[in-house]
């Protein structure tokens, strides 16, 4: 079977310097990968060049089999939706217009748009924000309408770069749990981690964690494997402990080595 | 169609406010009056909505296009460009045509065509932010402004006081016939601009995120780019640059409505259609026996918004 994402021997650079170095990956349809590694690693430039906002300057890179450079922007809208680093926008939007932009990729009437985008809110648990103001939301409801921008997108694959950034704990885990969520419900998931604690609210076991050191894969392997700690240590230079808490477990960075 | 009926009302408010700061000024009365009404107020009038319509919508369409609330056909060098070629066209003697077209026009697009040639191929390029273009825009207008303020030296006085007068942004020249030729143009820019609010709806959230989102943003920044500086081109041929309408209107209009180009570009075509000719009429009663260039006005109103929109947005950046 062909996979739904591809990087093949993908090299992105900045100026001279590599940020992705000759990285090979591939993601099938309905799997869900976590990225981590260290800063720097080129964890949101992997997911950039996916999407074809990061040019490659080496490589290739396809979706289901077909170079991405020959697909129209509607066609790749159609098989990924991105949720980026930098938050919403500071505009003064009203969320059901910020949720309806992102289903720019269908021609549809005003009227059936919005209400795909109040249905994709409801998904969202944000329904009861649809006429606020976007620069008026707290934190974790901009993540709702985050989250719900992506639904109404209908796209195959979701693309996150590090969507439990600024976030408290509850949220945190309620945005994992959406995913997993969105998962069972046929998505594929791509996610970058910048903390592996959030590894353990990842409920699907099955998930794929690759780490990345300068631009390169140094590890992968599966969240139940029983060398995750071993990997994270290849990943990140210093050893991991296991914390079990209830049915979950977590990573924390352990004692670094004295020089 | 249904957003045609929304708007209607608002289209008739606007057109009636515009018409009617025709009556704004000395009382006339008598036949004489009558004629100054048609033949040179109401002209103004209608000119005046026409063009504070093309550079509000042209000032909110670049705004979103670049992604700064300071971005308006004025800061990327399009006016600056405009302007140029109208005083080149001035020293080359300005009653002349060229292959049978007035040359004042195709001189005041030609320069704001290049101008923003220049500034959208450094948009298009991929990894171009935001300042670039704005900066980009300073430079290129300090160079024509300079070459311009040379081609002054060039010219005889009564042209030069005449250049300088239109400089400064007027209203006056207008007659029946600059009507009649600024109108296509203003058709074609408007109809253009508000074709683009669906892509524009989501370049409102990030050029990347439009990307992602299937909008051809290339495509779209060049063709926005291209009908805004036509427009703004015919206005700075018609009337010489009116600074500062592309900045006040949508501002004020965004605190209103929001920034959504769906309600934000109509808005601002029908603020900018109430807002110069206002201005024009202020110019012609503040000072007796005397009339200010409705530039002056614009400018004058415009340089607080200006630093407003500075100081608020430092404050907003500092807030995070």
């Amino acid at each position: 079977m062909v996979a739904l994402l591809e990087l093949e021997q993908a090299t992105v650079l900045a100026g001279d310097i590599p940020i992705l170095d000759q990285l090979s990956l591939e993601v099938s349809e309905g799997e869900m990968v976590a990225i981590i590694g260290p800063n720097g690693s080129g964890k949101s430039t992997l997911i950039k060049a996916l999407l074809g906002l990061a040019p490659l300057d080496q490589g290739t890179a396809r979706i289901e089999g077909r170079p991405l450079t020959t697909l129209t922007a509607r066609q790749r809208a159609a098989s990924m939706a991105w949720l980026p680093q930098d938050g919403l926008s500071a505009e003064r939007l009203r969320v059901e217009d910020v949720v309806a932009a992102a289903r720019f990729r269908f021609n549809e009437t005003r009227q059936d748009c919005l209400a795909a985008a109040y249905r994709a809110l409801e998904d969202a648990g944000a329904d009861s924000l649809a006429d606020r103001w976007i620069n008026e939301l707290s934190g974790g409801e901009r993540q709702r309408i985050e989250l719900a921008s992506m639904v109404a997108q209908e796209s195959k694959c979701w693309l996150l770069d590090e969507p439990a950034n600024h976030l408290d704990p509850v949220w945190r885990a309620r945005t994992l749990k959406f995913l997993s969520r969105r998962l069972a419900q046929g998505n594929t998931v791509l996610v970058v981690l910048h903390d592996v604690h959030l590894l353990g609210h990842i409920e699907a076991a099955q998930t794929r964690v690759v780490g990345l050191r300068q631009g390169k894969i140094a590890w992968q392997g599966r969240l139940s494997d029983q060398d995750l700690g071993k990997g994270l240590e290849t990943v990140h230079g210093i050893p991991f402990e296991r914390a079990v808490a209830g049915n979950r477990e977590y990573w924390i960075p352990g004692e670094e080595p004295l020089e | 169609m249904k957003a045609l009926i929304r708007w209607l009302p608002w289209v008739v408010l606007a057109t009636t406010i515009a018409v009617a700061t025709a009556w704004i000024g000395p009382t006339l009365d008598d036949q004489h009056g009558q004629w100054i009404l048609h033949e040179l107020r109401l002209p103004r009038a209608l000119a005046g909505a026409m063009v504070g319509a093309v550079l509000s919508a042209a000032g909110a369409v670049v705004q979103i296009l670049l992604r700064n609330p300071l971005a308006t056909p004025s800061t990327i060098g399009t006016t600056a460009g405009a302007t140029l070629g109208v005083l080149a066209a001035l020293v080359l003697g300005s009653g002349s045509t060229w292959m049978g077209l007035p040359i004042l026009p195709a001189a005041a697009f030609a320069g704001a065509l290049l101008v923003t040639l220049v500034i959208a191929s450094v948009a298009a390029r991929d990894r171009a932010r935001t300042e670039d273009v704005l900066l980009a825009g300073i430079a290129l207008t300090l160079a024509t402004g300079a070459i311009a303020s040379g081609l002054r030296l060039g010219i005889d006085q009564v042209t030069s006081l005449s250049a300088l007068r239109w400089s400064l942004g007027s209203l006056t020249i207008i007659g029946p016939d600059r009507i009649s030729m600024l109108a296509p143009f203003v058709v074609i820019s408007l109809a253009g601009m508000l074709w683009l609010i669906r892509p524009l709806e989501v370049l409102i959230s990030g050029i990347e995120r439009a990307r992602t989102r299937g909008v051809e943003v290339t495509r779209v920044r060049t063709l926005g780019l291209g009908l805004a500086s036509l427009g703004v081109a015919a206005c700075v041929a018609t009337c010489g640059p009116i600074a500062f309408v592309g900045l006040i209107c949508p501002h004020l209009v965004k605190r209103i409505v929001g920034s959504a180009p769906r309600t934000l570009l109509p808005a601002s075509i029908l603020l900018g259609a109430v807002f110069l000719p206002l201005c024009d009429s202020i110019g012609r009663v503040i000072w007796e026996q005397r009339e200010i260039p409705v530039g002056v006005i614009t400018a004058a109103l415009g340089a607080p918004v200006l630093f407003m929109i500075v100081v608020r947005r430092g404050r907003a950046h500092s807030r995070r």
